[in-house]
């Protein structure tokens, strides 16, 4: 972060140490959401419709042989 | 663990890689006592006895590399049957796995409602993911056939478990290499379009694919390199070969094709999203987030809808001109 406090003022980067203006407008910090897939990213499931683990070729399996799995 | 151990600088009967992956007439497999592999750097070896008849999986086959050289070893024998700790889990997948903390190991459990509740394999391995002992139910799989006992998920676990203690990071993605060496590194959840982005990709003599679904990304003299690996996608491609990252894509199917930048914060977001870490190690998490930030920084990235067709390999050679 290059924010900084100063005289109980917040200082965003727009404005050097010595007082001259930058070139960038300070930005305020925004949250941004992403999306999860959290049964893919945890590798808990076979591929299966198009969600979850790699299209393995083998399953060693018995009885588990689903396409893609 | 089991002290029987075979000697790691035995000879291993020699197992080639024998092109690329053809799913619709596999072809035979060499049996082995002991195999490995090597996926960006890291070799994982397997070895068997007497009574445990290894192979290779097909994927693996481009990855093939010697025994007595692995960075990660796992023995594997067969037990009449196997169960799990009465006690709390450190982790569940809510799917296959189960981890649990015993002592200086980690102890992996997998089970499916295929074969009951009972687990069909487990594996002791120490912290540091160099050794460890795999177990094979008897009760739930077939002994009579040669195997690849670290069959998914296990061999991208035991990988993503080594990246995360500060190596790097598996990311859900497609990546290529362009005539001039450059990495292109194509992120998306499933069916956001890699495998079709690696199809069109297929057409260019001038493009090297490593992977249609997982890529390992690492950091080497200062520079983030793209590693491809053996756990492809629809596409069935894979390939061991690296390059060093030069653009990252968020890609979607849109109605037309476009290229839109996206600022460093989200990009570091959006790859946390899209990789694969031991969300339940706070140390793991700790580098991952790091590691993220400074591919975000060095990376210039883009958010890609495009249409499933030339338009999309256009639209990129153009941007890197």
């Amino acid at each position: 972060m290059s924010d900084e406090i100063k005289n109980g003022e917040l200082r965003g980067p727009e404005e050097a140490p010595d007082g001259q203006k930058s070139s960038r407008p300070y930005e305020p910090p925004k949250v941004v959401r992403v999306n999860l897939r959290p049964e893919e990213a945890v590798l808990g499931h076979c591929k299966v419709s198009g969600s979850a683990g790699p299209a393995s070729g083998s399953c060693t399996v018995p009885g588990c042989f689903v396409p893609g799995s | 663990m089991n002290e029987k151990r075979s000697n790691a600088n035995d000879d291993m009967p020699m197992i080639v890689g024998i092109g690329g992956l053809d799913h619709a007439q596999p072809k035979p497999q060499p049996v082995a006592d002991r195999i490995a592999f090597r996926v960006a750097g890291t070799c994982f070896g397997i070895f068997g006895g007497d009574d445990t008849p290894l192979t290779l999986d097909a994927e693996l086959r481009d990855f093939a590399a010697d025994a007595g050289e692995c960075d990660v070893r796992i023995d594997a024998r067969w037990a009449d049957q196997i169960a799990r700790p009465a006690g709390e889990a450190t982790f569940d997948s809510g799917g296959l796995w189960t981890v649990f903390h015993e002592g200086a190991n980690s102890e992996f459990y997998f089970a499916t409602p295929y074969l009951g509740s009972a687990p069909y394999k487990a594996l002791t391995i120490d912290r540091e993911f160099r050794r460890g002992e795999l177990l094979l139910s008897r009760a739930c799989l077939d002994a009579s056939r040669a195997m690849y006992p670290l069959e998914y998920p296990l061999d991208e676990l035991l990988m993503i478990h080594r990246l995360g203690r500060g190596e790097g990071v598996e990311m859900h993605a497609m990546g290529l290499v362009d005539e001039a060496g450059r990495g292109h590194l194509f992120l998306g959840h499933s069916g956001a379009g890699k495998s079709t982005t690696a199809r069109l990709w297929q057409r260019e003599s001038r493009a090297l694919i490593l992977s249609d679904d997982r890529i390992i990304l690492c950091e080497r003299d200062g520079r983030i390199w793209m590693h491809g690996t053996p756990w492809h996608g629809d596409a069935g491609i894979a390939s061991p070969k690296s390059a060093p990252l030069y653009r990252a894509y968020l890609i979607e199917h849109g109605s037309k094709t476009q290229l839109a930048g996206v600022s460093k914060g989200r990009a570091a977001a959006e790859f946390l999203a899209r990789s694969f870490v031991p969300h339940y190690s706070a140390d793991a998490m700790a580098f991952t987030l790091e590691f993220l930030d400074r591919v975000a920084q060095q990376t210039p990235c883009f958010a890609f809808k495009f249409l499933p067709d030339q338009s999309a390999v256009e639209a990129i050679c153009r941007a890197s001109d």
